[in-house]
């Protein structure tokens, strides 16, 4: 069976599509005539506009192609390799270090920046031939560490600065890649995607790897297109000098990537995103990690938006829209909870925000929303599916709250993503999904009671739809927790931390994705052979 | 193979052995539902070819059907006879065929992948129990639907001998001398193989010969409807259908999957259309990488029913009824199967596929039964009552009456009525119009019978009569209110979608 990915020009044909059925949705919705309960009403439209808007963005920012760019492979510079850890374990560590060492294409120096005193750190930097750095004072988080590596080699630095997390082990070719890029003095950092190799520990991870999949395949390589490309963290090389003129990485962020790129833009640099994965990864092998990440992502990034609003102000207005979804995407889950609660409060109440028939409805909404289906599945290639929309929709709870910490200016500290699997369920964190699908199924026994109507039914069905995707998080971590139970169990009483449930493969970590080859398929190629 | 398809499948020896176990299933559970009554299209057919072959062809010029099916029954019944079962197994045939013929297209749509969902939906889903168990085309439209789609993924897949493009060229044709209506399905096919054709250049020469193959089909329906427009004189009885609307077409698409039931059953569940979006969504993945196989189903699928919904909308009458979207009913088995094949856990798959299975045979058995059954109607057992509490100088009325092509009503050519009882014939002309009450009453007082025997129904029907177009609901009420006026109603029995009353009239002048 044929697997060729999807041919563009069809692609673009169900994107105008896509426009097609979206205006004819929204000229229906926004008719004061239809509306409802006041409301309601206004919630429902402000949730499909900010949605809509986000659907159009993301449709427009997957059809780009990347920019085509000057590559010219230099004479083997010299890289500084930054490999920060706090308290992941050696032996996740230890794969790194050597596969940093092993690159191609540069004078390379691996440097292990242990935030965490850990005598075994040194000794393992020693074995592997790594630079063993520490410091005294520990402020900052991640961005700190990187700060004082930078400046300790300020003197004897390469020109090149290299960062993964301890658990992204690089590939043999990620510097041959890459460095290349830097032969356009503006380029100041080439940013690649974040796979993860151990896709297949859990439902967790899985859908982890799929969020990850749609974010670093079309919407960054668009995104490139656009010329509005940030830095995520890790797997990136940067320029020591612009990273110097920057002030180094902001340490008084928990996402200090994206506001260190709104820095170094305002600078004049360039950001090239890279779509081909160079190195391979570990994703969040248990409920917590995921729950842990979200957190960190969302709050960072909620926190761009609300209170740096200097930091827009030297981008340009393309650059400022994508900022804008990629931060006000953290804002999604109270759209969520916007949808959530309008068949509950239709079932007790009898409330509903339009008051058209429920024929017109679906007539209006149902080709929308099919179409909107029809080009996530092609813009990611077959790589985004339901465990990856569970998981966003299931992560409601974090964006509120993230939503609610940004806006108050809180700090909550950089919690380190755990690299090792923990047993156990985040009940906290899982508790407002369990109240949402009580809620739901109350109302829906509430609304049976008063008599099974086709317009109960009608909102039966969209209860149900909601407490599936809010609870399928939940299922998610209760099945991985079992797998880490087993596993944790094969391992042995002797055994100080659940192992994952299955081993990475760090050969050949992703399948094939459209998206993320790093070259562009002539279009004769993808019509098939 | 991928790692999927490899825990999808099964061994081809026993998914060969589970076929023959559906047909034999399917064949049981066919002639279990084959016991009610024949309704009026299916004694149309009847009187249709109870006559010489020629014009059992000659006929079809004036009809609102081509010809093939009517020249096949001929020759069934011919052979096997007229009782029910006889008639209705040429219907039955044909839905074997169409198993097979689903189990060999999904075969070619998703290699690697087991067939035996999609040939159980269409072994045991009500919908093609019911037409199959229908002496009408419909088994037969759906068989040569899914043989053609067979033949046509069979030969875009890869380089085939000859005969099996003349074998697709062959099906195509008698596909369309089956029903107009499948013209949409072969016009979407060639629109699928245009695609493919300039978007696979593995599949090229293949497609190219589907198009070639629909064209032919087309080109073959040519002189049939050269004769057609040339001959035709009497207009036919044609049945007026609502316009479709979003619920009129996922009631289509429900009765599809689940079968026949009442309205307010079909609406409740209609209403439950936003699971459709969870489906959507469970299935994002395969919109990705879609392959031609998949893709060109899913346009086999929903391509016929939005152009019969456009046409319907558009043209001054409509003709959207749920019948005529058989041509849809394979792709979506195949479609259907291949959802199902992907659920995870063999176990969950098996106990929802017997759970599945047993809940299809019981609703298609069921749905021979439930009165609330819009298609059932019972004029075998209301002609049994007239027959068993007539007594000779008694009059019979059926209201509608439907004089086919100058023949006597249909029903009553079929459900005789005992020796003695007196048939009013209330056609106009002796043709398919129906004279208004008043004219009704001055047949019925030539013979001033002592009691009146009135069978009622398909209230669907519209008619036109000199006094303009009622329909059949009209029409049965306003013979209702007519002869209650003028009679004591001295009996009422009710049937499925079929009243019988009784009346005793007064002949005194008023």
């Amino acid at each position: 069976m044929s697997t060729a990915p999807p041919s563009r020009a069809v692609t673009a044909a169900w994107t105008a599509v896509g426009v097609v059925t979206s205006v004819y949705y929204f000229s229906w919705l926004l008719q004061p005539v239809h509306a409802g309960a006041s409301l309601l009403f206004g919630l429902l439209i402000v949730a499909d506009l900010f949605n809509g808007f986000h659907a159009f963005s993301f449709w427009l920012t997957c059809l780009r192609r990347p920019r085509a760019r000057t590559f010219v492979a230099p004479a083997a510079p010299r890289v500084d390799v930054l490999v920060p850890t706090y308290n992941e374990s050696v032996e996740i560590l230890e794969r790194t270090l050597l596969a940093a060492a092993q690159m191609t294409g540069a004078v390379v120096r691996v440097l292990l920046l242990d935030d965490g005193d850990r005598p075994e750190m040194a000794r393992l930097a020693a074995r592997t031939g790594a630079r063993y750095v520490s410091r005294s004072e520990h402020r900052g988080a991640k961005a700190g560490n990187v700060n004082h590596a930078l400046r300790t080699t300020a003197v004897d630095g390469a020109p090149f600065v290299c960062v993964f997390d301890s658990d992204h082990v690089p590939r043999p070719n990620f510097l041959a890649r890459t460095l290349g890029y830097f032969a356009d003095p503006v380029v100041g950092l080439v940013q690649t995607p974040q796979v993860y190799a151990n896709a297949d520990a859990g439902p967790i991870t899985r859908g982890a790897a799929e969020q990850q999949a749609i974010f670093f395949g079309p919407i960054c390589s668009g995104r490139d297109g656009y010329d509005s490309s940030f830095c995520c963290g890790t797997n990136f090389v940067a320029r020591r000098e612009a990273l110097a003129l920057a002030g180094g990485f902001p340490e008084d962020s928990i996402t200090e990537d994206i506001v260190l790129s709104t820095t170094l833009v305002g600078l004049g640099y360039e950001i090239v995103f890279v779509p081909e994965p160079l190195a391979d990864g570990l994703g969040p092998e248990d409920a917590h990690s995921y729950v842990s990440q979200q957190m960190r992502w969302a709050t960072g990034c909620l926190e761009l938006l609300f209170r740096r609003p200097q930091l827009w102000r030297p981008l340009s207005w393309v650059q400022r829209w994508q900022y804008l979804v990629a931060t006000s995407h953290w804002l999604t889950g109270w759209t969520i909870l916007v949808y959530v609660s309008l068949p509950i409060v239709r079932l007790l109440f009898g409330w509903q925000p339009v008051t058209d028939s429920a024929g017109a409805f679906a007539t209006h909404f149902l080709p929308y929303f099919l179409v909107s289906v029809i080009n996530l599945g092609r813009f990611t290639g077959g790589g985004y599916g339901l465990s990856g929309l569970a998981m966003t929709w299931g992560s409601f709870p974090i964006h509120v709250r993230a939503t609610l910490v940004a806006l108050s200016g809180k700090r909550i500290g950089f919690a380190v993503t755990p690299k090792r699997a923990l047993s156990g369920i985040p009940w906290s964190a899982l508790s407002p999904n369990l109240a949402l699908i009580a809620l739901l199924l109350g109302a829906v026994a509430a609304g049976i009671a008063r008599g099974l109507t086709p317009a109960t039914f009608n909102n039966v069905a969209f209860a149900l739809i909601d407490a599936t995707l809010a609870g399928l998080i939940v299922v998610f971590a209760l099945r991985q927790a079992g797998g880490l139970k087993k596993a944790s169990a094969q391992a042995g009483p002797d055994a100080t931390r659940p192992e994952s449930a299955s081993p990475p493969r760090f050969e050949h970590a992703q399948r094939s994705d459209p998206h993320l080859t790093g070259q562009a398929e002539p279009e004769s190629a993808l019509r098939g052979s | 193979m991928t790692a999927t398809a490899r825990r999808l499948s099964l061994p081809a020896l026993s998914e060969r052995g589970i076929l023959l176990g559906l047909l034999a299933g399917a064949l049981a559970l066919r002639s279990a539902a084959s016991g009610r009554s024949l309704w009026l299209d299916e004694t149309i057919s009847l009187i249709q070819v109870d006559r010489p072959l020629l014009e059992v062809i000659s006929r079809q010029v004036d009809g609102v059907h081509p010809p093939l099916y009517h020249v096949l029954l001929h020759t069934w019944s011919g052979a096997l006879g007229s009782s029910p079962l006889a008639l209705r197994g040429l219907s039955i045939a044909w839905s074997l065929v169409a198993i097979a013929a689903i189990w060999a297209w999904s075969r070619e749509a998703f290699p690697g992948v087991s067939a035996v969902p999609a040939a159980a939906f269409a072994a045991f889903a009500p919908f093609t129990v019911w037409y199959a168990t229908e002496v009408r085309m419909y088994a037969q439209l759906l068989a040569l639907t899914a043989l053609s789609g067979w033949l046509a993924w069979s030969v875009m897949g890869r380089p085939r001998a000859w005969h099996r493009y003349a074998a697709l060229c062959a099906a195509l044709v008698a596909l369309l001398y089956t029903h107009y209506f499948a013209t949409l399905f072969v016009g979407s096919l060639g629109l699928v193989a245009v695609v493919v054709a300039a978007t696979r250049i593995a599949s090229r020469r293949g497609a190219a010969a589907v198009v070639g193959s629909c064209a032919a089909a087309f080109a073959l329906l040519g002189p049939w409807l050269a004769w057609v427009a040339v001959h035709r004189e009497a207009r036919p009885l044609t049945t007026v259908f609502r316009d479709p609307d979003f619920f009129t077409a996922l009631i289509a698409g429900l009765e599809m999957l689940i079968g026949f039931h009442s309205f307010a059953l079909l609406g409740l569940l209609a209403a439950g259309w936003p699971l459709l979006c969870l489906i959507a969504l469970a299935v994002v993945r395969h919109t990705g990488a879609p392959s031609w196989r998949g893709s060109g189903l899913a346009v086999l699928l929903l391509l016929p029913p939005l152009v019969l919904i456009a046409v319907s909308l558009l043209a001054p009458r409509s003709a959207f009824d749920s019948r005529y979207l058989t041509v849809c009913a394979a792709p979506l088995y195949l479609l259907a199967g291949r959802a199902f094949a992907d659920l995870p856990g063999r176990r969950v798959r098996v106990a929802l596929a017997l759970a599945l299975a047993a809940a299809g045979m019981a609703t298609a058995v069921w749905q021979n039964y439930d009165r609330s059954n819009p298609k059932l109607y019972e004029l075998r057992e209301a002609m049994a009552s007239v027959n068993e509490f007539g007594r000779p100088g008694d009059a019979l009325m059926l209201v509608p009456q439907v004089n086919e092509l100058g023949s006597r009503d249909p029903v009553l050519n079929y459900y005789r009525p005992a020796a003695g009882l007196r048939v009013v014939d209330t056609s106009l002309d002796g043709g398919p119009a129906i004279v208004a009450p008043p004219d009704m009453w001055r047949r019925l007082r030539a013979t001033r019978p002592e009691r009146v025997f009135v069978v009622y129904g398909f209230n669907a029907l519209t008619y036109s009569s000199q006094s303009g177009v009622l329909t059949g609901g009209g029409l049965s009420s306003a013979y209702d209110s007519y002869l209650a006026d003028r009679s004591r109603m001295v009996g009422s029995l009710r049937y499925a979608n079929v009243t019988l009353r009784v009346y005793a009239p007064s002949w005194r002048k008023r």
